[in-house]
C-alpha cells in the first residue's frame, strides 16, 4: 500500500460513521481486481481489530489525496455540531 | 507472448478520460478496451499498440499501470468460431480470468483475449490443437 490515507467521519441517522480512503501504491497493484478487493478487505479486518468498529475502506489513485503534514489533518470531521 | 496494460482506477466520472488522453499524446493506438469494476474502484485493461511506451507514458502521470501477459488467440469471425476455442479451454480444465474480444474487421478474423495461469503452457496446448495464438506484433499486423 502507499503511505497516505485519510480518515473521514460523517453522521448518518445519529449513527458515527468511518471511511478509511487509502491511496494504492504503485508497486502494490498487479492489474488484478479481485486481489484488489482483498486488500480492502484486509485492510477492513485490521482495523476493525484495533479500533473495534467496522471502518468502509476505499482505495484511491496514488496521489489523489492531500498530503499529510501530521496526524490531525488526516481526520476529516464531517459530522457537523 | 502478447500483453495488456491494466491501470488501476477509481470508479468516478473522468479517469477513463484521464487514461486516453495520457495515450493520445504518447501516440499509443488502443486495439482493445474493457473495464471491470468493484464498488469504488475498477482497473481499465488496455490492449495497445506498444505496452511498454503506454506503461512508462501512465507511470510517469503518476498513474498506475502494471503490464500483464495474456494469451491472444486467432479466430474466425462466424457463427460458432468462439465456441470452437471456448470447447477446447473447457475441455483441457483451463480456468479463464478475465477475458475479452474485437472482431479484425477486414480480414473477418477475431481475436479473443483471455487471462489465465500457466500461459506458455496455456499457449502450447491452443497450438497443439490447430489453434494461432498471436504476439503484441502479430495484433498490430492483423
Amino acid at each position: 500500500m502507499g503511505t497516505n490515507y485519510v480518515i473521514v467521519l460523517t453522521r448518518e441517522k445519529h449513527i458515527d460513521e468511518i471511511t478509511v480512503m487509502a491511496e494504492l501504491g504503485k508497486d502494490t497493484f498487479r492489474g488484478d481486481l479481485p486481489a484488489l478487493e482483498s486488500l480492502r478487505k484486509r485492510i477492513t479486518a485490521e482495523l476493525r481489530g484495533e479500533i473495534l468498529v467496522t471502518p468502509r475502506v476505499e482505495l484511491v489513485e496514488a496521489g489523489s489525496l492531500p498530503v499529510a503534514e501530521g496526524k490531525g489533518v488526516r481526520v476529516d470531521d464531517r459530522r457537523g455540531g | 507472448m502478447a500483453h495488456q496494460i491494466t491501470v488501476f482506477a477509481e470508479n468516478k466520472p473522468g479517469r477513463i478520460e484521464r487514461v486516453t488522453r495520457v495515450l493520445k499524446y504518447a501516440g499509443v493506438n488502443i486495439r482493445a478496451i474493457t473495464i471491470a469494476t468493484s464498488d469504488s474502484f475498477g482497473i481499465i485493461k488496455l490492449l495497445v499498440d506498444n505496452p511498454d511506451g503506454a506503461h512508462k507514458a501512465l507511470a510517469d502521470e503518476g498513474m498506475a499501470p502494471f503490464k500483464r501477459e495474456i494469451v491472444a488467440v486467432l479466430m474466425d469471425d462466424r457463427p460458432g468460431g468462439l465456441h470452437a476455442v471456448a470447447e477446447i479451454l473447457g475441455r483441457e480444465g483451463i480456468n479463464v480470468e478475465g477475458a475479452y474480444g474485437f472482431v479484425v474487421k477486414d480480414k473477418k478474423q477475431a481475436v479473443l483475449v483471455i487471462e489465465v495461469e500457466k500461459i506458455p503452457e496455456v499457449e502450447r496446448l491452443l497450438k497443439e490443437k490447430g489453434l494461432t495464438t498471436l504476439s503484441d506484433a502479430e495484433i498490430y499486423s492483423l
